[in-house]
C-alpha cells in the first residue's frame, strides 16, 4: 500500500467527535440520532463489524424534555438479583439522582443488544450542564443538529423588548387574567 | 410371482452403521467436546446446523439488503435527500440501479453518487413531486415549509 | 484538478429544463456556469469530457447488468456469475448492458442504458463449473419429518479485459 493510500485509509476510519445539545430535546427521539453517529451509520462505509463509529458528546442533559406527563409516569426498573430486590424509579426521581442517566439509558436501549453495544456506549460522553472538560471539547469538530427547535422563554426575553412589542389590543381594566 | 427385489429393498436398512454415523461425524468434526464424539449428541447438533444453514441463505440476502439500505441512507443524508425520494427520482428518470450498485457507488464513487442524487432531486422538482415522508431531522430556519405546503395545496385544488 | 461531473447531457436534453440546474452543479471551477444557458454549458461539459477521454486520463469503471445482477467492474476484474449462461470457456464477449460508466472526472449515467457503442466492456470467460454443494435440509421436530436435498449452481468466471469509453459523447444521442 502506497503512503498516500495508507493515509487515505487512516483518514477514512478516523473517529470524529460530535457534540449534541440536549436542551429541550426528547431523549428517546434524540437517542436514535445519537445512536446513528455512535455506530457510524451516517457513513456510507458502515458495516456492523467495521469499527467506524464516532464519538458523541452530549451537553445540557439536565435540560431534556419528556413528552406529556412522562416525568411522572415513566418508571425505570431495576432488580438487585435478591428476592424482593425489584425497584421502580420514576423518571423524575432518576433525573434528580443522576441527570445523565435518562439519556444514557435511552441511547443504550436504542441500540440492538449485541456484544458491541457496551463498547459503543463508551464512546458516548454525557454532561449535565455546559461545562465540558477542555480535553474533550478540543476534539469536537461537528455539531449534531437538534431535533426540535428550542423556543425562547418569555422570561428570558429582556423586559424592554416585551414592553415595546406591538400589541393588537390592551386588556380592558376589569379583565381578569386566569 | 415372487417380488424378491422389493422385499429385499424393504428389509435394507441403508449403509452400514459405521458409515452412516461417519457421515454425521464428518460434519461434526470441528465441534468441541461431546458434540463431536457422541453420536446421539452430534447428530442433533448437525441437524440443527444444517437447518440453520438452509435458512441463513435466505437471511443473508435480507441482511445485505438492509445493510445496503443503511449505507444508501447515510450517503443520501449528506446530499439532503431521503432514500425514498432518491429511489423515486431515479425510477422516474428511468435510471435502474439497484440497491447493491447504489451502495457500491456511495462508498467507492461518491462523486457519481452525488450526480445521481442531484439527478433524482432535479427530476422530482420538474415533476412537482413532493416527498411526503417526514424528514424528521431539520426543523430548521432554512426549510421553507410554508411555501411547500402552499404549493401542494394549490396543486390539489387544481385537480 | 477540478472535478467535473456531467450528470450527462442527456438528462438535460430530456428534461428540457430552463435553468442549468443539473449541469451547473457539477461544473465546479473549470467552467463558470452561472451566467450561461443550458446549451452552452452542456456543450462545454461535453467538450471537456471528450478531451478527457482522448487523454485517457484515468481508469474507467462501469456498472454492467449480467444475468439479473448489477456489477461494478473495472479493468482486470474477476466476476463469478451464477446461473445458466451459454458462453463457453475462452469466449471473448462484450457486455452491452452498461448502466453507468465513469472515470475519475465525469460519469455517464444511462437511462436505463448508456447508448450502445459509447462504452465497450469486453470480457473473457475463464472457467465454467459448479458451485460448492449447498445442502437443503428441512426438519420438523417430533413429527418424523426430514428431507435432504443437494444442489449445485452453475458458475461462470469472467475476467474483465477492458472498460473503454468511446470518444463520441456528442454523437448519435437520439437513440437514447
Amino acid at each position: 500500500m502506497s503512503a498516500a493510500k495508507r493515509v487515505q485509509q487512516w483518514a477514512t476510519f478516523a473517529r470524529s467527535w460530535h457534540i449534541f445539545d440536549c436542551k429541550w430535546q426528547d431523549p428517546y427521539e434524540s437517542a436514535h440520532v445519537i445512536k446513528k453517529y455512535l455506530m457510524g451509520m451516517h457513513k456510507p462505509i458502515y458495516h456492523p463489524m467495521n469499527d467506524c463509529g464516532d464519538v458523541v458528546v452530549c451537553i445540557n442533559s439536565r435540560e431534556i424534555a419528556l413528552r406529556g406527563d412522562e416525568w411522572r409516569k415513566r418508571a425505570y426498573f431495576h432488580h438487585t438479583g435478591y428476592p424482593g430486590g425489584a425497584s421502580w424509579t420514576l423518571a423524575w426521581e432518576l433525573h434528580n439522582k443522576d441527570p445523565t442517566m435518562i439519556i444514557k439509558k435511552a441511547v443504550y436501549r436504542a441500540m440492538t443488544g449485541n456484544l458491541q453495544r457496551r463498547h459503543t456506549m463508551q464512546r458516548l460522553f454525557i454532561y449535565p450542564g455546559e461545562n465540558v472538560p477542555e480535553d474533550v471539547l478540543q476534539n469536537v469538530t461537528n455539531q449534531i443538529r437538534q431535533i426540535r427547535y428550542v423556543p425562547k422563554r418569555l422570561d428570558h426575553i429582556p423586559e424592554e423588548e416585551v414592553k415595546n412589542y406591538p400589541k393588537v389590543m390592551e386588556y380592558p381594566e376589569d379583565f381578569v387574567v386566569k | 410371482m415372487v417380488f424378491l427385489s422389493v422385499i429385499n429393498w424393504a428389509r435394507c436398512r441403508g449403509p452400514d452403521e459405521f458409515w452412516r454415523k461417519r457421515r454425521v461425524f464428518r460434519l461434526a468434526a470441528h465441534y468441541i467436546g461431546r458434540r463431536r464424539n457422541c453420536y446421539s449428541i452430534a447428530v442433533r447438533n448437525v441437524h440443527r446446523a444444517l437447518v440453520y444453514a438452509t435458512k441463513a441463505r435466505k437471511l443473508k440476502k435480507e441482511d445485505m439488503k438492509s445493510l445496503w439500505d443503511v449505507r444508501i441512507t447515510a450517503a443520501c443524508e449528506q446530499h439532503n435527500i431521503t432514500l425514498f425520494s432518491l429511489r423515486e427520482g431515479l425510477d422516474r428518470a428511468n435510471i435502474m440501479l439497484d440497491r447493491k450498485s447504489l451502495s457500491d457507488l456511495a462508498s467507492w464513487e461518491p462523486k457519481t453518487f452525488e450526480a445521481l442524487a442531484a439527478v433524482a432531486k432535479y427530476k422530482l422538482e420538474t415533476d412537482r413531486f413532493i416527498d411526503g415522508q417526514d424528514k424528521c431531522h431539520p426543523t430548521g430556519i432554512n426549510l421553507n415549509l410554508k411555501d411547500v405546503m402552499l404549493e401542494a395545496w394549490l396543486n390539489e385544488k387544481k385537480k | 484538478m477540478a472535478l467535473l461531473r456531467s450528470g450527462l447531457q442527456r438528462v438535460a436534453n430530456i428534461f428540457g429544463g430552463t435553468q442549468g440546474g443539473i449541469l451547473s452543479r457539477f461544473v465546479t471551477s473549470l467552467v463558470p456556469s452561472e451566467n450561461k444557458s443550458v446549451a452552452e454549458t452542456s456543450k462545454e461539459v461535453i467538450a471537456t469530457c471528450n478531451k478527457l477521454i482522448e487523454q485517457n486520463a484515468s481508469r474507467n469503471f462501469a456498472i454492467v447488468h449480467i444475468l439479473g445482477k448489477q456489477w461494478r467492474v473495472t479493468d482486470g476484474d474477476l466476476l463469478v456469475v451464477e446461473g445458466y449462461w451459454p458462453p463457453n470457456i475462452g469466449d471473448q464477449i462484450t457486455l452491452d448492458k452498461v448502466l453507468v460508466a465513469a472515470t475519475k472526472d465525469f460519469s455517464l449515467i444511462g437511462r436505463p442504458l448508456v447508448q450502445p457503442g459509447l462504452v465497450t466492456v469486453t470480457a473473457t470467460i475463464i472457467s465454467k463449473g459448479l458451485s460448492h454443494t449447498r445442502t437443503h435440509f428441512k426438519k420438523k421436530r417430533r413429527k418424523q419429518f426430514m428431507r435432504i436435498n443437494f444442489q449445485r449452481a452453475q458458475q461462470t468466471i469472467l475476467r474483465i479485459n477492458s472498460v473503454e469509453i468511446g470518444n463520441k459523447i456528442n454523437e448519435g444521442r437520439n437513440d437514447v
